[in-house]
């Protein structure tokens, strides 16, 4: 079984994003499965950056433990990271401008923990690319080398990205990574301290982040508009979509803040349109009015919230899972929601879609909650299954045709608390949507029988809501000794630390809730209750999860693991601690 | 054509007797009757207070939203529907105060919606406290002292920010202000009219007979809403601080500008559920 961690990197600025994604991309097209997450601090040029590429030949969830191999693009980075290598593992950087204090030899020769291969890449990049900073792309021909990979996917990589920039430079990117590969090959022979076969089998996969499959599962659930204002580590989905403007035709509006975004979004979504936002917990704090706008007009809206470290400005570019409580209930007074917490990269394309379909449905707010880890890191997924995607019209205009003008009611009482809805605009019936307490028609109301009745319509909706989620995800079986409990993004590191601990014999699952709400009650205690344990797994402080399901089951967690550094949980030392509480 | 009469309701009108607001609600009527447009067609948003509650007394579609937000509701609405005419409705306090970052990138954008902003110069439903367009030294119940702050001019804000389309009316000459609003109901852009109306009940200073002896119609002084010098010493004649002022109303500057919603965009309304499966299956092989 392969399973190795090939780390890119570097300064902001110095194409570490590109370099450690192209190589993961290389990677999976020629069939192994990769796992990236991105380190990255908050700034635009300069400081210590780095990705780690976790490389495996079966599925991998979670970020990697130590290096096999380290591409550093500058000294700091040699520096940083020598702790982190495993035994034998290969450094590849520059050769030091000065005569390094510690035992550094040029390459070859061992050092404690790492073997440096010194590779002049500025000189060779500006000799075969005609500037430096194809330097990372020198880097890479020398990595993929020395792990006697083949380099004709990376090579046909490098062609597809810069094709639109022209022949010229097509050239000298393939140069740059002939000359890295060549450099190495020449100096240290048959050297392959960290080996990569080539597969035999290439399935079709994706290699996608969070966000983008995020985004993905919108533009499959017929989005036609997106207001949003930039915030890490949401951004991309704002971006991507604002790229596929003219292809998917539709809306995507820059808002001049978080509070215009939502309100467009409702704007929109009265209109008719499918529409949706996307930010982090500071953007969503000022959202969190226009949250109650939407449900008092029973309008669907879909908000994407991808956590950082916070409170206030916090950690922008790292990750926590401190929002759950905050997303379950930000609201003034009480209305449905629901809340899908996913826990890699194809649940979030999918439990967007249930987003778009279920708020559509029932006429209420869908949060996505992400967070940064699921939505930075780079997932291979297998294609999304569209048939597996439900996408359906939110408006039934026949039922209004020949119907007496003006008799639309927005309002009106039905058995299951959902009144049809209609476009503004259609001939003869008139909309009207509103914030304010009201009747059938949509005129405000301040009289409390209709109060009761329509706060009651509304709140109806959530037993049928709870009956259309997804079960929580058990792995690899529903009943054992000890069960950990968790949600989000944390699903991977909890899903291999419980292979750890399954190998050495202990009675471990994992069940991950992703449809958070409405709770599905009866389904986590029916798995829940048997457990001798239960351990609560999640990236806050306090054990919001644990909060919760003590709120809606009654069940105590018997056992908590909190992390709350920024930093993901690793599957290794995750599973000691857990072993250490299975006692 | 949908005669005035038919653009009411049968909400019950909860103002104040005397408020400005009559006037406007009239005019409003009368310039949406003489549009030839239909119920149906028209999307009123309102913000929330006094001006907001205009939404529920004229008879078309409504989205009666948030404090401050009538301008971003308004916008989703346009942006995702551009063959809806908008109107977004709100009082001093929604569009200059809670709302004011809004107004501004509206100029900027100049969509093609009207902006009916009513502008009593004080908080009424929150029972008198200063707006941002109080005057300098305009004193409240709790504040004796009075305000520390010159009143806010949209208008300039409005002409800085690129705006196309920026006048001036008062609730008190109602033929005079359906005229202005049946003018930005026909411009092709940001349609915005800040409305001079008095406030009965906790503006004593700037009375209907206060305006009525101040204002004055641009048309009559025959200035050009195309000159944009001539527009900017208009609009800095008022709010001022001395007292026998005279404040001019009309149209103070238009020009020509694309409307947001047609710049790069789609250009039809997006609120047809449209899913091309060959779109998403082109999206997601770029991941491969």
């Amino acid at each position: 079984m392969t399973d190795v961690t090939l780390t890119v990197a570097g300064q902001a600025g110095q194409g570490i994003d590109t370099a450690s994604e192209l190589l993961a991309r290389a990677l999976v097209r020629s069939g192994y499965h990769t796992f990236s997450y991105p380190n990255i601090m908050s700034r635009i040029r300069g400081g210590h950056n780095f990705t780690a590429v976790r490389v495996s030949d079966r599925q991998v969830y979670s970020v990697p433990g130590k290096f096999n191999a380290l591409l550093a693009m500058d000294e700091l980075s040699v520096d940083e990271h020598r702790g982190d290598m495993v035994e034998g593992g290969m450094i590849i950087a520059e050769p030091p401008e000065s005569p390094s204090p510690r035992p550094s030899p040029a390459g070859g020769e061992g050092e404690e923990a790492g073997i440096a291969f010194r590779v002049p890449m500025a000189v060779i990049a500006e000799k075969h690319g005609g500037t430096k900073r194809m330097a990372n792309v020198v880097g890479l021909g020398a990595l993929l080398a020395l792990t006697g990979h083949p380099a004709t996917g990376l090579r046909s990589l490098l062609k597809e990205r810069f094709a639109a920039k022209g022949e010229e430079v097509v050239k000298q990117n393939l140069g740059c990574l002939k000359a890295g590969a060549d450099y190495v090959k020449k100096k240290w022979g048959g050297t392959c301290p960290c080996e990569l076969p080539k597969q035999t089998r290439q399935p079709r996969r994706l290699l996608v982040s969070g966000n983008h499959a995020i985004a993905l599962g919108a533009l499959a659930s017929g989005v036609r508009f997106h207001a949003g204002y930039p915030m890490s580590p949401s951004t991309p989905i704002m971006e991507y979509l604002a790229a596929k403007q003219a292809e998917a035709g539709l809306v995507m509006e820059q808002a001049e803040d978080e509070i215009a975004a939502i309100n467009m979004v409702i704007g929109a979504s009265y209109a008719g349109a499918r529409a949706m936002t996307a930010t982090s917990g500071g953007g969503f704090a000022l959202m969190v009015e226009g949250l109650g706008m939407a449900a008092m007009a029973e309008l669907p809206v879909v908000i994407v919230i991808a956590m950082r470290a916070g409170p206030a400005t916090g950690f922008p570019t790292r990750t926590e899972q401190g929002e759950l409580l905050f997303v379950t209930s930000a609201s003034q007074d009480e209305f449905p929601r629901f809340v899908f917490a996913p826990g890699t990269a194809e649940e979030a394309f999918y439990a967007t879609n249930r987003a778009f379909e279920l708020a559509a449905r029932f006429q209420v707010p869908a949060i996505v909650l992400s967070d940064q880890q699921l939505s930075d890191s780079l997932w291979t997924v297998p294609s999304f299954n569209l048939a597996r995607v439900k996408a359906s019209s939110d408006f039934d205009e026949l039922l209004w045709q020949g119907r007496p003008a003006n008799s639309y009611q927005r309002y009106a009482f039905t058995r299951d608390g959902i009144s049809p809805r209609l476009r503004p605009g259609t001939r003869g019936q008139l909309v009207r949507s509103l914030g304010t307490e009201h009747d059938e028609d949509g005129f405000q109301n301040e009289d409390k029988a209709v109060r009761v009745k329509m706060h009651g319509k509304r709140m109806s909706k959530f037993e049928a809501m709870a009956r259309a989620v997804e079960r929580p995800t058990c792995y690899p079986e529903e009943t054992a000794e000890v069960i950990v409990f968790c949600f989000g993004s944390t699903y991977g590191a909890a899903r291999e630390a419980v292979d750890i601990l399954r190998a050495e014999r202990a009675s471990v699952a994992m069940v991950h809730l992703c449809d958070l709400v409405p709770f599905p009650r009866e389904r986590v205690a029916g798995l829940l209750s048997p457990a001798r344990k239960v351990i609560t797994v999640e990236g806050n402080s306090t054990g919001q999860l644990a909060i919760l399901l003590r709120r809606e089951t009654g069940i105590k967690a018997d056992e908590q693991v909190l992390k709350y550094d920024g930093r993901p949980f690793e599957a290794k030392a995750l599973a000691e601690e857990i072993g250490a509480k299975c006692k | 054509m949908a005669e005035s009469t038919a653009w009411s309701t049968n909400a019950e009108v909860t103002w104040c007797p005397g408020c400005g607001n009559f006037g406007i609600l009239t005019a409003l009527r009368q310039a949406l009757a003489a549009a030839r447009l239909e119920p149906w067609q028209v999307v009123v948003v309102g913000g929330i207070g006094q001006a907001g509650k205009v939404a529920q007394y004229i008879g078309a579609n409504f989205l009666h939203g948030l404090h401050g937000r009538a301008i971003p509701h308004a916008l989703g609405v346009k942006l995702a529907n551009p063959e809806l005419k908008v109107i977004a409705v709100g009082g001093d306090g929604d569009m200059y105060g809670e709302g004011g970052n809004h107004l501004l990138h509206a100029f900027r954008r100049n969509p093609d919606i009207v902006c009916l902003a009513h502008n009593n110069g004080v908080y009424g439903l929150t029972k008198g406290q200063a707006a941002p367009t109080s005057s300098l030294g305009f004193t409240t119940k709790h504040r004796e002292a009075g305000t520390h702050m010159p009143a806010f001019n949209p208008l300039a804000a409005g002409l800085a920010m690129g705006g196309s389309f920026i006048a001036r009316g008062f609730s008190g000459d109602t033929k005079h202000l359906a005229r202005l609003i049946g003018e930005a109901l026909g411009h092709r852009g940001f349609g915005f009219i800040d409305i001079l109306q008095p406030c009965v009940t906790y503006n004593h200073v700037n009375t209907a007979e206060w305006y009525r002896k101040r204002v004055y119609d641009l048309e009559v002084e025959s200035h050009s809403p195309l000159d944009a010098d001539a527009a900017r010493a208009r609009i800095l004649e008022w709010p001022s601080e001395e007292e026998d002022v005279e404040i001019p109303i009309g149209v103070f500057y238009r020009s020509r500008r694309p409307a947001y919603e047609t710049c790069g965009r789609p250009g039809q309304a997006v609120t047809g559920f449209a899913f091309d499966i060959e779109v998403v299956k082109k999206a997601m092989g770029e991941f491969r």
